[in-house]
């Protein structure tokens, strides 16, 4: 089995974690190395600038529900919400691998034609966690609200 | 006749229906309003308080990214699906269909088409049989991933002409035949702006027009898409926010960001009729901190605002003193809002500002590429 990718370690080689919940993050390789069939990070994310939005999802608990994926968004000293993804996304979602390694990705925004699953597809984020986001203020309302659609802020 | 420029919006608020979406119907004197979950409502135009609502569209309660029309035909889009209504009232014959893909907005074309940009996935095009389940077909570009935002449909007959915003790829123009493949389609580029929204600028002698608007506030102009070397590309100094959207509708053109209105009577006219993109040009500045903005039948610019649309009468903006479209905007729809750009906002309605000439940007490398339209199999729900 091929190496998903590198834990988010310190100099010493033990992996960060964060604070409260003691999540360690990996950075997968496939949403690094430029596929373009599935979602990239833009390069101009640093590894420390993608760790903090799983950061902040996981502070915020920014799911939908307590065992869900996470969501997070990345905004600039200026509070401007950047883009993370090379498709112009701006919110990445975080799966846990299993035990307490988690990794993420940009998310799209509209369901798209390969989404599998069949019964209950739907688009992600789901609308609650605008609404933690918003409650949280990292978001305004008029974000949230474009956020909603699809649309960039 | 002074008081026939006055700035007076109307201030549209529907009970228990957080408004995401607003445009035109079939009916001129009407107005279709999509819910942020799910829901439509259709008012009269002088009297937006009745009408016909609220409705369940989109059972998924996401919310409503765009409306369409075409004879018994009504296409809803969401994020989360595409929804089409056939509603004949003459035979009393209904029925749905859904589409399991989500979709940025929605048009109808007059050869009876729905076109759907679903942003990386293409541009989905449906074409509703009565009694026939829907069959999707979606145009892409083969080995080009595009990212489709926003579209416009321009004209045709026998091959309908769309124009696409397709965000770092330019604008993307599509020649889909009624009949049979053959599609084709052409990328122009932007000088890698991120181009976010595009309209037709409306004229019958010019029905291949195109306004277009970059995330950065970088505006082009194009008089045919199909035969212009490449578009007239603006830059206002002094432009804020974040580009959220363009309109166009007699000669005027209106750009939303995420911090002003700005309305440009006179750009068109100069810059693409008289050839003449030098110097300072008047623009028109409201300060509104709006989520989104649609025209309805180039007239009536609705502004959707958190908690109500500003539904205005564009003429308003045209002629309008200085004083007046401030005190306006105080007095009626923005009491609260006012107050508080007040310090930031602009001290007058009416403002100079200068034009980047467009020379420093090097013509475009355009690109004539065939379509690759593939029917597709969607998930569909009939009821």
């Amino acid at each position: 089995m091929s190496d998903p990718g590198p834990i988010h370690h310190d100099e010493k080689g033990e992996p960060i974690r964060t604070r409260r919940s003691k999540y360690c993050y990996r950075f997968y390789i496939k949403h690094h190395d430029g596929n373009s069939a599935v979602a990239q990070w833009l390069r101009e994310i640093s590894k420390e600038e993608e760790f903090a939005v799983f950061k902040q999802a996981v502070c915020h608990d920014l799911s939908a529900d307590s065992h869900s994926a996470l969501y997070g968004l990345h905004r600039s000293s200026g509070g401007k919400i950047l883009k993370l993804g090379t498709r112009d996304e701006q919110v990445a979602k975080f799966l846990c691998e299993g035990g307490d390694v988690w990794h993420g990705y940009p998310c799209w925004p509209l369901l798209r034609l390969d989404d599998t699953g069949t019964k209950f597809k739907n688009r992600c984020p789901p609308k609650e966690v605008f609404r933690k986001m918003e409650n949280a203020k990292l978001i305004t309302e008029r974000d949230r609200r474009r956020l909603e659609v699809g649309k960039h802020v | 006749m002074s008081g026939e420029h006055k700035f007076h919006p109307t201030e549209i608020r529907l009970p228990n229906f957080e408004i995401a979406w607003a445009g035109e119907t079939l009916d001129t004197d009407a107005l279709c309003f999509g819910s942020t979950d799910g829901r439509l409502w259709f008012t009269k135009i002088k009297e937006p308080i009745k009408g016909m609502g609220p409705m369940v569209i989109a059972e998924s309660g996401e919310p409503i990214t765009g409306v369409a029309f075409w004879s018994y035909f009504m296409a809803a889009s969401t994020p989360n699906e595409i929804v089409i209504h056939y509603n004949n009232a003459e035979t009393n014959e209904k029925r749905k269909t859904m589409l399991e893909v989500g979709a940025h907005g929605i048009l109808a074309t007059p050869s009876g088409r729905f076109l759907a940009p679903i942003g990386v996935g293409g541009l989905l095009e449906i074409k509703p049989i009565v009694n026939v389940n829907a069959f999707p077909n979606l145009h892409t570009v083969r080995g080009k991933a595009l990212n489709f935002y926003s579209a416009v449909f321009l004209s045709g007959n026998q091959t309908e002409v769309i124009a696409c915003a397709t965000r770092r790829d330019g604008i993307t123009v599509a020649r889909l035949p009624q009949v049979g493949d053959g599609g084709k389609v052409r990328l122009i580029p932007c000088e890698g702006v991120d181009v976010v929204d595009v309209c037709t600028l409306g004229y019958q002698d010019l029905p291949l027009a195109v306004a277009a608007i970059g995330i950065d506030g970088s505006l082009f102009l194009m008089k045919n898409v199909l035969e212009d070397g490449g578009p007239l590309a603006l830059r206002f100094v002094g432009m804020q926010g974040t580009a959220y959207r363009i309109l166009s509708a007699d000669g005027n053109v209106f750009v939303l960001t995420s911090d002003f209105l700005y309305v440009l009577p006179s750009l068109v006219q100069r810059c693409l009729r008289e050839g003449n993109a030098e110097g300072p040009i008047s623009v028109t500045i409201v300060p509104l901190r709006a989520v989104d903005c649609f025209m309805a039948y180039g007239r009536w610019l609705l502004v959707i605002m958190p908690g109500f649309v500003a539904s205005i009468d564009i003429h308003t903006f045209l002629g309008g003193e200085k004083k007046s479209l401030f005190e306006d905007l105080k007095d009626f729809v923005l009491r609260d809002l006012y107050n508080k750009l007040r310090r930031r906002a602009e001290p007058t309605g009416r403002i100079r500002r200068e034009l980047t000439p467009t020379a420093t940007w090097p013509k475009p490398s355009i690109e004539d590429s065939p379509i690759t339209s593939d029917q597709m199999t969607v998930s569909t729900w009939v009821g």
